[in-house]
């Protein structure tokens, strides 16, 4: 390649073999996924969403009068370096 | 001390490497993969970054993420819950990869890269500021982020001081001046997240005035801007919290009809709504702005988020606010946050100070790209057979290059190292004269393949910019990032047909001699001979595809458009003295 910056991938022959195979799986299992995935995610769409919406819209029947900002406060970032290394 | 920004999983992946505080290397994935916008995991631009910085991954002592996944995705989880059933198949298709990638981030770092360090987040709008202040060359700066949205900010306000910075204020998912541009985007047949610089570009078409322009009372009415610049969407006008479309019918039916198909003619409709969600965004930024003048008394402001990028808005920030300086990251949406997100890690997180007077710390220039030797792009025409011929000095190469644009030849031009962010800034541009009549449509037609009504950009010497546009005095430094329009002088407006808007004005790129020499001595040769130094600036690709990278797309570039040479590095080709390539640029126009 003639980039001189931009390593080329790694080939060899055995991985070569193993990433085909995985390939090859990867065609044909993914019908049987897709379909299993649209199940599960359709049952958890259902149960999981579907009860919380019920919670929720119980919970939220009060109108509010529009306010003279819509500026929110951001809460102060946490000082100490450990709680940067979570997600959320 | 190593970090390495990333930001991916949205649009425009992309990655950083910081040393010791100082910008190492930063580039896009879409870039490499040749993907416009690439969202994937940037391991390409990681592999580019770590290269030029002499590293691997176990010499990096720390990773920073753009954003926090968690809380993003219980935003996401609340709009399925809050508009249940009518986001099932939004649902359907956003969990597999939520579930398979995004929650596992750090994962994935361990998989991709075998990176087994600390994995810092910050949340989306931090990395935003975070990327808009420490490159800055301000002590001391106000902060505005304005985008889409991240996890649930849509804007935010904020302060930076030394090494410290935080936000005070902020707007939340739904409300959002970015999602609005990006639903009159959609709603004009333009592709969202991508072509929000078309409407930018159309606006100049449509009636400016919000008296006489109908569409401008219309969109007024889907928003409640207050006077301290905060606002809410009525959000009956949108779909976008539940569905993959994102006005609404009722918006819709409010602006007169059906969403335009992309094939479908631009109209003076089209061209009005363009102009009113471009004026209500300039009212809604510059209504900030003053908000954040008033609150922090800062003469310096510094911006980044995707509406940042809006750069007929960006030209009136100094003439419309007390703000006195302003500085935009060049590559003010996403990707920018992967060098946002590292500088916030070594700076606010590790406490090591800034040194704003250090040429690499401060981003006076765009240059962070892989680069290509004279030898390496010989080698390349060599083993290509391509016919070519070599300079033999640094003056001939500007003598005959300004030559061939001043007969009107439209030239592609590839040096050093490639730009970091969306535009083209004379390392990977196609030149033109701005004084040919004819230009405008040679570069839209043959070129470019893209819509007639797009107008092109200048590159002036900074120094003589004052005499060609209106522009603010001192020139802000945004301008060499192509970062803001002014209107170019009505004197001139005739003299420079291909670069002057229909509104007269101008998307002008200031070159300093100190950050990229040969092109601004190409400016400085050509002026010499038609007596305007100044170039047309447009980036080296064609409609729908990411900016080349490598001396082999740009041959590649030339060869399927109508350039008509390629200067790279020490060396000429001529598309006349070679095979015409089988590869039909016009048919991969699309976006
Ligand atoms: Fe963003």
């Amino acid at each position: 390649m003639l980039n001189s910056v931009v390593p080329e991938p790694v080939e060899g022959p055995v991985r070569n073999i193993l990433h085909r195979i995985d390939k090859g799986l990867r065609i044909v299992l993914k019908p049987f996924q897709i379909v299993s995935n649209f199940i599960l995610f359709t049952v958890a769409y259902f149960l999981g969403v579907g009860l919380s919406s019920i919670f929720y819209r119980l919970g939220n029947k009060s109108k509010t009068i529009p306010p003279d900002s819509y500026w929110l406060d951001v809460p102060p970032a946490p000082k100490d370096r450990d709680s940067w290394l979570r997600p959320f | 001390m190593n970090i390495l920004g990333i930001s991916c999983h949205y649009h425009d992946a992309a990655a950083t490497l910081i040393r010791d505080g100082g910008i190492v290397a930063a580039a896009e994935e879409e870039r490499f993969t040749r993907r416009k916008h690439d969202p994937a995991f940037p391991e390409n631009a990681v592999a580019f970054c770590l290269k030029q910085g002499g590293l691997d991954i176990g010499e990096v002592d720390a990773l920073a993420f753009y954003e926090k996944p968690l809380i993003k995705f219980e935003r996401l989880l609340t709009q399925h819950v809050q508009h249940f059933p009518r986001s099932f198949m939004v649902f359907q298709r956003a969990m597999p990869s939520w579930l398979t990638e995004k929650l596992r981030v750090r994962k994935l770092f361990k998989k991709k890269l075998g990176y087994r360090g600390d994995v810092f987040f910050l949340e989306h709008h931090l990395s935003h500021a975070a990327g808009a202040f420490y490159p800055s060359p301000f002590d001391e700066a106000a902060v505005l982020t304005v985008d889409g949205v991240g996890e649930w900010t849509t804007a935010a306000m904020g302060m930076g001081r030394g090494t410290q910075l935080e936000l005070h204020k902020e707007i939340r998912f739904p409300h959002s001046i970015g999602l609005l541009y990006s639903t009159v985007t959609a709603y004009l047949g333009f592709s969202v997240n991508n072509s929000e610089y078309k409407v930018m570009g159309l606006s100049a078409y449509g009636d400016k005035n919000p008296v006489s322009n109908p569409y401008y009372t219309k969109l007024k009415q889907v928003i409640d801007l207050k006077p301290d610049g905060s606002f809410q969407l009525d959000m009956s006008y949108f779909d976008y919290e539940f569905a993959e479309r994102m006005p609404s019918k009722k918006l819709c039916d409010h602006l007169g009809g059906s969403p335009r198909k992309p094939e479908d003619p631009v109209t003076s409709r089209h061209e009005n709504i363009a102009a009113a969600v471009q004026i209500i965004t300039e009212e809604a930024v510059i209504a900030m702005l003053r908000q954040l003048h008033r609150t922090t008394q800062c003469p310096n402001v510094v911006l980044s988020g995707g509406v940042a990028l809006n750069s007929v808005g960006n030209g009136k920030i100094l003439s419309q606010t007390d703000f006195q300086n302003v500085w935009i990251q060049p590559n003010a949406g996403d990707g920018g946050s992967s060098m946002g997100t590292a500088l916030y890690v070594h700076h606010a997180l590790f406490n090591n100070p800034r040194q704003i007077a250090s040429p690499n710390h401060t981003l006076h220039h765009p240059y962070l790209g892989p680069s290509f030797s004279s030898d390496e792009v010989e080698s390349f025409l060599r083993g290509q057979n391509i016919v070519h011929h070599r300079f033999p000095s640094r003056e001939k190469l500007l003598d005959e290059t300004a030559n061939l644009i001043q007969s009107g030849k439209v030239v592609g031009w590839f040096q050093g190292r490639m730009e970091w962010g969306p535009r083209s800034l004379g390392a990977r541009s196609i030149l033109a004269n701005p004084c040919d009549p004819n230009m405008r449509d040679i570069l839209n037609l043959k070129v470019k393949h893209r819509e007639i009504f797009r107008p092109f950009a200048p590159s002036v010497c900074v120094e003589d910019a004052p005499k060609y546009f209106e522009c603010d005095d001192p020139v802000p430094l945004p301008t060499d990032f192509m970062l803001m329009v002014y209107p170019v002088r009505p004197e001139w407006r005739e003299k420079l047909p291909a670069v002057t808007h229909v509104d007269g004005s101008g998307r002008l790129q200031t070159v300093r001699r100190e950050t990229n020499a040969l092109y601004y001595d190409l400016i400085k040769t050509f002026g010499g001979l038609s007596g305007v130094p100044m170039l047309v600036n447009t980036s080296f690709n064609i409609r729908g595809e990411p900016i080349v990278c490598t001396p082999e797309q740009a041959y590649r570039c030339m060869m399927g458009t109508g350039i008509d040479c390629l200067v790279m590095e020490d060396f000429i080709i001529h598309r006349g003295e070679n095979m015409k390539d089988t590869w039909d640029s016009e048919s991969v126009a699309k976006d």
